[in-house]
């Protein structure tokens, strides 16, 4: 790196330096195989789900029902078989993805967003404000979050919307830690003491000069974070409190499958098998990024 | 390092004792018989609960003063030698003589009123105590009983309600209440109870009233998934299993070695109208009609129950008094197609809730797809059981519901039937019925004294509200199944799921 | 050091007041309620009063909240509703299974990740590194419910050695902890790996090695003691993290522990003991924690230093 750098043009270094951060991420990415696997099936699975929303007629294709034909286990025309409806699992696995994908994400955002904000404002301003917001922090860290959630579809019914709302708030908390703890070495710096004194505004400071430095923590954490919410997600649906039949969601195909499981295995194995592997490329991805964003780690 | 792997060898140590101090199954002369149920059992006392979970276990343990002969499927005397009515209002009743207690005393009127003036003091049970104005004893065996308004020409189906179990006044002035709860005329104690896991019954060798069996535990199993529970029958782990679910149902019946018991279930299922919804199309009966005549219900009883249902064509449930088999409106979907055009009905949306039960999710799934092809869009919409009864129990004109999918399991007499779900002041009126003459029929046969009147009336009632009414289009009355081995016989099955084990016995 | 344990637990008081707070309301917006639960089918309105008046539900939600609350100071968390016994007694009842089941799932977890872990750290960077990591990230990977199912499928159905549920006896915990504690390996192995890295490139192994103490001392006396420092901190946010996850677990098993008790509270609007279970819950999981900081501090000096400064 130092030799590199001795050959840059001195009057583009501010920009250079900007470029170099995520070249140089994407590199040190490029180089594990293992994070380019978990990249690759990400990529693919996002394909696949816009793909079946696309081609797939929610009506027809997944709910519509063909009793006589039901129990097929797989063969030529039914790659994993139909279920109890006569309906063909692999269609409905595919199209499953596109839930666990926008649950998964779309939660993780509103817990990265919401938890951010409060771990940055609470180490910007410190004592009472702080105080006060990790103290709500500590309250929720310590109910178990499948159980919460329990608490909350009950209470809000069963909906996508209700349980994306439901798992990023349980996962805020770990956000609000995570931020507070990255910028806590930096509140107190020259330079935030400066642009204070230059009257820059409280928020801007936070979001140029404070945020910046748990970008790395807050990353990793929302990658392994939509692998997390997967997981609460389809752990919901399977207790039947996630989204409601007859949405092809994984943990509720998985639920459906519990009273088949002696005959008909198959019915387990594909939904949970999707499950696994949706998981492991968010897991996968994050080690990556982990390992790529701060080389000091990577033992 | 050693302090350490101490720490850790302990936990290992800790837990494999904790796992294998669990029961130990002793006594090799010892006849135990397992059966594996779905819901949790949760209360000894009979005057805590109505669910048929409790009762199941707890109708071994306690009688009651009549009880339903599952044989004959009608009600008789249980403690009861006898009864006769002097009126709707004035009733005579005589007790079996030499029933005894688990405790050694003998079961007389004092236990029976001290077992009223009990439920007074229980909401599950209080209900029925106030149908009663006054109780009198006239000596050790027999009592009168006074009614209060116009009384009741049924009252001797009161008496079969578990929650007016009778309970040894003796124990309970004698022990604490939870001690005094396991003293009863039934053939079985109870033993133990391991919240959520099982409950332990063991043979009352002093019982009089019921043949003793060679039977010495029964073990009730809570084990909530079915696949669960035939896996464990197979496995020889229990006995006989509730519920099977409809993909084993086969199985149960060509292995070897294991059998399906079955019998119609009380419960009717049906398609049920909110007569106060405003929307103009619910409250039409000519439209409500119209669904009956659209609907394939034997298509529906393929899908919900793999065709293991009897379809019903009225309003009454089958084995409920009086009850006269109706032709009900059929499929015509050709007449149904032009009604709903007539109405203007096609190319309409109706909401549809319904609970998450696996059934109720696929007749409502089936209903959305034979509406369709009318050109009719039926919304469906899940919630938990909690949920639902609250939003159908609620006012009509507010709840917002507008088609909902439901049941409904009546007693065996005819009032039971119509007036919790028929009468404007009924506490299961999910159709919302308002209607001043049905009002005055279900009175009027209630306080008739008449047999043959009485049965007019009812089917009076059944023939205006299948035909004309339509407040909900009955679907069909599920087979009710349990599993069991050839190691054991006699269990007899309750229409109501409150299935008798009080007969069973180990083949020898 | 006792100041900061003090300090900690009276910091449970205002989490105890705030989860309560949050489950009772959550529990009383939720439709439904427990009294059409619980109500014979052919109530009649004044026994549905009678039944309000024995579960003390009249009034305001308020009001009941603040008598909930008056009870809770007390150290009462009510009777439950369904089962009309305490809560306290129900709860007492049920947990030893649960925690059973948490700690054997974490033994379970141990013996995957400590075998892992080491030997990743050995050969790392070689293709058996790699590989034990990608074990332990599938282990975390999989749906516990979904290997649950699996297992029952191998090990009760097809080949009839397992019983399928229930809690009785060592046999009967196998499955539902193996289920458990896979997805608690991963984070452990991760652990196991850096913890065992960090001491392996320490300087007074290089000084044993030096010496010439057989590599197999050196990894069983010298560097297993100290990399096994770490894994008690993770050892107590994954216990907590079984209790919570046993849910599921609990269902496909039959095991009748706390977690089905609390779902099926919730499911039948049992305000008193849904509330009272995740209350008792989050007690354990923060009283967990609390020990887990206090055995590391005085398994490690330079921990126990920090705190009596």
């Amino acid at each position: 790196m130092t030799k590199k750098n001795t050959t840059i043009n001195v009057e583009n270094k501010e920009q250079y330096k900007k470029r170099s951060m995520w070249a140089e991420v994407w590199r040190n990415y490029k180089k594990n195989p293992s994070a380019m696997i978990g990249l690759v099936i990400v990529v693919a699975l996002v394909l696949i789900a816009v793909f079946a929303r696309i081609y797939f007629d929610f009506d027809t294709d997944i709910v519509q029902q063909d009793v006589q034909n039901k129990f097929a286990h797989p063969n030529g025309e039914h790659w994993f078989g139909t279920d109890h409806y006569g309906r063909d699992v692999f269609t409905r696995v595919l199209y499953g993805a596109s839930y666990s994908l926008i649950v998964g994400i779309i939660s993780v955002s509103i817990s990265c967003l919401l938890g951010s904000t409060l771990g940055v404002v609470a180490a910007y301003y410190g004592g009472i404000v702080e105080n006060i917001i990790m103290r709500i922090c500590d309250v929720f860290v310590g109910i178990p979050s499948i159980l919460l959630g329990v608490a909350i579809m009950s209470a809000f019914g069963q909906s996508i919307a209700v349980l994306m709302w439901a798992i990023g708030l349980v996962y805020v908390p770990m956000f609000a830690r995570i931020a507070r703890a990255a910028v806590l070495p930096v509140r107190d710096q020259e330079y935030i003491e400066a642009a204070r004194v230059i009257g820059v505004k409280d928020g801007a400071i936070m979001v140029k000069h404070i945020l910046p430095n748990a970008l790395s923590p807050i990353i990793v954490q929302t990658t392994m974070g939509v692998a997390n919410a997967i997981l609460t997600a389809s752990n919901l649906s399977f207790l039947g409190l996630g989204i409601p039949v007859p949405a092809p969601e994984w943990g509720a195909m998985l639920s459906e499958s519990r009273n088949y499981i002696r005959d008909h295995g198959y019915l387990t194995i594909f939904p949970g098998l999707a499950i696994m592997i949706t998981v492991l490329a968010f897991n996968l991805m994050g080690d990556g990024l982990r390992d790529a964003l701060d080389p000091k780690l990577k033992k | 390092m050693k302090r350490l792997f101490a720490v850790l060898m302990c936990l290992v140590l800790v837990f494999g004792m904790a796992a294998c101090g669990g029961p130990s199954e002793s006594g090799e002369t010892e006849n135990v018989v397992t059966i594996a149920v779905a819901d949790e059992f949760t209360t000894f006392d009979p005057m805590e609960t109505s669910a048929e979970a409790n009762q199941i276990v707890q109708d071994l343990v306690f009688d009651m003063l009549t009880d339903t002969d599952l044989t004959k499927m009608e009600n008789a005397g249980e403690l009861l030698e006898s009864w006769e009515m002097v009126s709707p209002t004035e009733w005579n009743f005589k007790l079996k003589e030499g029933i005894m207690f688990s405790d050694g005393t003998e079961c007389n009127v004092d236990d029976v009123f001290f077992s009223f003036e009990r439920g007074k003091e229980h909401s599950a049970a209080s209900g029925y105590i106030a149908k009663m104005e006054s109780w009198e004893k006239i000596d050790d065996y027999n009592f009168t009983i006074k009614l209060v308004g116009a009384g009741d020409v049924d009252f001797n189906y009161t008496f079969a309600a578990n929650q007016l179990s009778v309970f040894s006044k003796e124990a309970f002035e004698s022990m604490p209440e939870e001690d005094a709860l396991k003293v009863g005329t039934g053939l079985y104690m109870f033993d133990e109870f391991v919240s959520g896991d099982h409950v332990t019954l063991v043979k009352n060798e002093k019982c009089t009233l019921y043949p003793q069996t060679n039977v010495d535990k029964l073990v009730f199993k809570m084990i909530p998934e079915a696949a669960a529970r035939m896996i464990a029958l197979e496995n020889g782990e229990v006995d006989m299993i509730m519920s099977p679910d409809a993909t084993d149902y086969e199985r149960l019946r060509t292995t070897e070695g294991l059998q399906l018991l079955e019998v119609t279930g009380r419960t009717q299922h049906f398609i049920c109208f909110n007569q106060k919804s405003p929307n103009e199309f619910i409250t039409n009966p000519e439209f409500r009609k119209a669904v009956a005549y659209a609907i394939d219900k034997d298509e529906m009883i393929l899908a919900a129950w793999d065709g293991n249902a009897v379809k019903s064509t009225s309003v009454q449930c089958r084995d409920v008094e009086f009850y006269v088999d109706l032709e009900g409106i059929p499929y015509d979907a050709a007449k149904a197609q032009a009604m709903f055009e007539e109405l203007g009905a096609v190319g309409q949306t109706f909401k549809l809730v319904t609970s998450d039960a696996a059934h109720r999710v696929k007749i409502a799934e089936n209903f959305q797809a034979q509406m369709a092809e009318y050109g009719i869009t039926i919304e469906c919409e899940f919630m938990q059981q909690a949920a639902l009864m609250e939003l159908c129990t609620s006012d009509g004109t507010t709840s917002g519901t507008e088609i909902i999918v439901m049941s409904w399991t009546p007693g065996k007499n005819g009032d039971y039937m119509y007036r919790n779900t028929t009468h404007s002041t009924g506490g299961r009126n999910y159709a919302q019925f308002n209607d001043p003459e049905i009002d005055a029929l279900i009175d009027k046969a209630a306080g008739c004294e008449d047999k043959e009147e009485r049965a007019a009336l009812y089917k009076e009632l059944q023939e205006t509200l299948t035909y004309d009414i339509v407040g909900w289009i009955p679907i069909a009355q599920h087979q009710i199944y349990v599993g069991s081995n050839d190691r054991i016989e006699g269990v007899l099955l309750h229409p109501a799921l409150v299935h008798s084990f009080k007969y069973v016995s180990v083949v020898e | 050091m006792i100041r900061y344990i003090v300090k900690r637990i009276l910091l449970l008081i205002p989490v105890i007041l705030a989860v309560s707070f949050v489950v009772y309301f959550l529990m009383d917006l939720a439709p439904g309620d427990v009294v059409s639960m619980l109500a014979p089918q052919d109530a009649t309105p004044e026994q549905i009063e009678q039944l309000k008046e024995e579960l003390n539900l009249n009034g305001t939600l308020i009001e009941r909240y603040g008598r909930y609350i008056l009870d809770l100071l007390h150290g009462d968390l009510g009777d439950s509703y369904m089962q009309k016994r305490p809560v306290m007694e129900l709860f007492a009842e049920r947990f030893p299974a649960t925690f059973k089941l948490a700690l054997a799932s974490q033994v379970v977890a141990l013996l995957i990740a400590l075998p892992l872990g080491i030997t990743a750290a050995r050969r790392r960077g070689t293709l058996i590194d790699g590989a034990s990591m990608i074990t332990a990230m599938i282990g975390v990977s999989m749906p516990s419910f979904w290997l649950a199912l699996l297992l029952i499928i191998l090990f009760s159905s097809k080949l009839g050695i397992l019983p399928s549920g229930g809690d009785n006896g060592f046999a009967s915990l196998i499955m539902p902890a193996i289920a458990l504690g896979t997805s608690q390996a991963g984070s452990l192995t991760r652990i196991t790996r850096s913890g065992m890295l960090d001491v392996l490139s320490s300087d007074y192994l290089r000084t044993a090695r030096a010496k010439g103490v057989p590599e197999k001392t050196v990894i069983r006396k010298h560097a297993l003691k100290n990399a096994l420092i770490p894994i008690i901190t993770i050892f107590g946010s994954n216990l907590g993290n079984a209790l919570g996850g046993a849910v599921a677990i609990e269902t496909v098993f039959s095991w009748p522990g706390v977690g089905r008790l609390t779902t099926t509270a919730v499911n039948q609007r049992d305000t008193i003991l849904a509330t009272g279970c995740i209350i008792m819950f989050t007690l354990f999981l923060n009283v967990t924690l609390l020990i887990v900081d206090i055995a590391y501090a005085f398994v490690d000096p330079r921990i126990k230093a920090q705190y009596s400064k």
